[in-house]
């Protein structure tokens, strides 16, 4: 018995590998430097999402590493066929302001298009990491598709002055 | 005339007078007593029985002779009871009987009842009791008769019809000795009859040992295969044997429960009788968990009657005592041949290099031991021993640092804010570590402990024990000068076997 118990212990030991160390998060600076993705940048969050068909999900528009942002213009294009738009919810990067705005227009070319501003009398913004929406999609069909920023977003200052963005993420939905 | 007819008259009212008999039965647990007979069985007439019914309330009446009676109480399912507190009661007068309660009989009754039953029934249909009866008689006829006859063992009665029984009880009754003395035939064996110890008993004699008593003029004894049996000369056999020419072979108490450890008993009190006899002490009995005394009594009376005095049992455990003693009938034999079986030694196949080294391939130490290098095997197992703890120690921090690990990386990737998706990923980079560190010395105590196997299997074979079949030391030539041919001869011998 104690034999057996010891050949077994060794067969796990044998078995056991150290994982592979992966840092993926899409929020992680030093992670998406990585890949290539400089900041200031706009990212969903997940950027990876395995759901069955007909769930929902819920998909976030973050500003990464951003400074003085008043305002914001974000164009997202989504596979019509495959997703299907639920709703649009206010995120949390202009929560502390007061009275932020939030316009959306969607199409049904798969495209959305989402509008932030924040108009206060003493000229705030924010900076930093945060969410500008969260999006609902339910998954229509099985398949992968992808959720992708235009290229004519826009990020604003208190002065109007547009703030260059210098990466775009990419979010992939696998529905099974 | 009148007188006569008043006295017959007179007398026939008073022999007929009838009283009432009354009482309460009840059932156990039940509401409804009704159906309980109430037995009324005269004593001392014939097949005249009353018989009373209870009702519902348990209530019965009779009218009943003034006589004396059995009362029983019963009913079918109801364990009977009869009237306390002797079983009977004499009627006088109207009489009211005490209540009684019947008791039902449980499942587990009935099927104890019913064992019993099949095993009384089955019992009675072996009739051993009537055989060994028999047996007994016949003995006793023939030694009054024809004493040379006795020295045969009347063995065949005790075989064949018998029942294969492990517990055995052999039983000279005490009325029995007296026939003994008398006779010169020994008196093997009787059960009592109304022992139920009876049916666990079997008397076996031996083929062969029928023989030797008939050409030697001795009694085989009684060469009792019991597999577990008490022996016993009652006090007063050894008396009446002293006188008789046969040993009393075996007797056991009707009243003794089988007993599974055997004991042969001669009861003290002739001690200095042995010391007269030239006989063979007693008995021989070869069981495995048996106590033989050499009964102090039977010694001399053994001397006295010129028999051995012996119970020969031959049990399955192991020892067969054979008794030849009668001195004066046997001659030649006057010394108890004893044939005891012997299981042969097994040869141990020699201890080798490589049987030193197999061992402790497959375990450390082992060969060591095996090689009697008890402190090189306490010590390879050490050195394993602590190997292996180390090696489970960092099995132990790897599992710890991968459990973390996984906890982190959870937690970073689930993390949206850029301070705790630094934290985390900082905790998840040092359990990572923590599992390459935790892994790698694994890898080194498994290295050092498979090195350590393997030199323990190098120095097993090192020091295991040399074949005795070795190789010549010397080479077998010999030269020698011839001087007839002038010559010199060399010779060379190998050993073939």
């Amino acid at each position: 018995m104690k034999h057996i118990t010891m050949f077994i212990l060794l067969l796990l030991m044998a078995c056991e590998e150290v994982p592979e160390e992966v840092y993926d998060n899409p929020l992680d600076i030093e992670a998406i430097t990585e890949e290539g993705i400089e900041t200031p940048a706009l990212m969903f969050f997940p950027d990876e999402i395995n759901i069955n068909t007909k769930e929902i999900f819920t998909v976030s528009v973050y500003a990464l590493d951003v400074q003085n942002v008043a305002g914001a213009y974000i164009n997202i294009n989504y596979d019509q066929d495959k997703l299907l738009l639920i709703a649009i919810n206010p995120g949390t990067f202009f929560s502390d302001l007061q009275d932020p705005l939030y316009f959306s227009e969607t199409q049904n070319s798969g495209k959305i298009e989402l509008y932030t501003v924040f108009f206060g009398a003493d000229s705030s913004s924010v900076s930093g990491t945060g969410s500008f929406f969260s999006i609902m999609f339910a998954a229509s069909v099985s398949g992968t598709s992808s959720l992708t920023y235009g290229t004519d977003c826009e990020l604003v200052d208190p002065d109007d002055i547009q703030i260059e963005i210098k990466g775009f993420g990419e979010g992939v939905v696998n529905a099974h | 005339m009148k007188r006569l007819i008043f006295s017959l008259f007179i007398s026939t009212a008073v022999s007929f007078a009838t009283v009432t008999v009354d009482g309460y039965a009840y059932l156990g647990k039940q509401n409804d007593h009704s159906g309980i007979n109430i037995i009324f069985d005269p004593r001392d007439t014939g097949p005249v029985t009353n018989i009373a019914t209870t009702d519902a309330n348990g209530y019965f009446t009779v009218q009943v002779e003034t006589k004396n009676y059995f009362i029983t109480y019963a009913k079918d399912g109801y364990f009977s009871e009869p009237i306390k507190p002797y079983g009977a009661i004499d009627f006088d007068t109207d009489t009211t009987l005490s209540s009684v309660t019947l008791i039902k009989q449980t499942k587990l009754i009935e099927f104890v009842n019913f064992i019993e039953n099949i095993v009384v029934d089955n019992y009675r249909k072996l009739d051993i009791p009537q055989k060994l009866l028999e047996r007994i008689q016949l003995a006793d006829t023939t030694s009054q008769t024809t004493p040379t006859r006795h020295h045969q063992p009347d063995i065949s009665q005790t075989s064949g019809s018998e029942p294969a029984i492990r517990f055995s009880k052999n039983v000279v009754p005490s009325g029995t000795p007296e026939k003994a003395e008398a006779s010169d035939q020994p008196v093997i064996s009787q059960s009592s009859a109304s022992e139920p110890a009876i049916r666990f008993s079997k008397i076996a004699t031996p083929p062969e040992a029928s023989g030797e008593a008939e050409a030697s003029d001795q009694p085989p004894a009684s060469n009792l295969a019991t597999r577990f049996s008490k022996n016993t000369v009652m006090p007063e056999t050894t008396g009446e044997a002293g006188a008789s020419d046969q040993p009393v072979i075996s007797q056991s108490l009707a009243s003794e429960p089988a007993m599974r450890f055997s004991k042969n008993v001669v009861p003290s009190g002739t001690p200095e009788k042995a010391e007269a006899s030239d006989q063979p002490p007693a008995s021989h009995l070869a069981t495995r968990f048996s106590k033989n005394a050499a009964p102090s009594g039977t010694p001399e009376k053994a001397e006295a009657s010129d028999q051995p005095p012996a119970s020969h049992l031959a049990t399955r455990f192991s020892k067969s005592a054979a008794l030849s003693g009668t001195p004066g009938k046997t001659g030649a034999s006057d010394q108890p041949a004893i044939t005891t079986r012997h299981r042969s030694a097994r040869k141990l196949p020699a201890k080798t290099k490589m049987g030193a080294m197999v061992r402790s391939l497959l375990f450390p130490g082992l060969g060591q031991f095996y090689a009697n290098q008890r402190m090189w095997g306490y010590g390879w197992i050490a050195a394993e021993v602590v190997a292996g703890g180390l090696i489970v120690m960092n099995y132990s921090n790897y599992k710890t640092a991968n459990d973390d690990y996984n906890d982190y990386h959870t937690s970073y990737a689930n993390a949206t804010d850029p301070v705790l998706i630094a934290h985390y990923k900082t905790q998840s980079q040092n359990s990572h570590e923590n599992i390459e560190s935790a892994m790698d010395d694994m890898k080194t105590m498994a290295s050092i402990a498979g090195a350590v196997w393997i030199a323990n299997v190098v120095h097993a074979y090192m020091v295991g024990p040399k074949s005795e079949v070795t190789a010549y030391n010397e080479i077998p030539l010999q030269m020698a000068y011839d001087q007839n041919t002038d010559q010199f001869k060399l010779s060379i011998s190998i050993s073939l076997d």
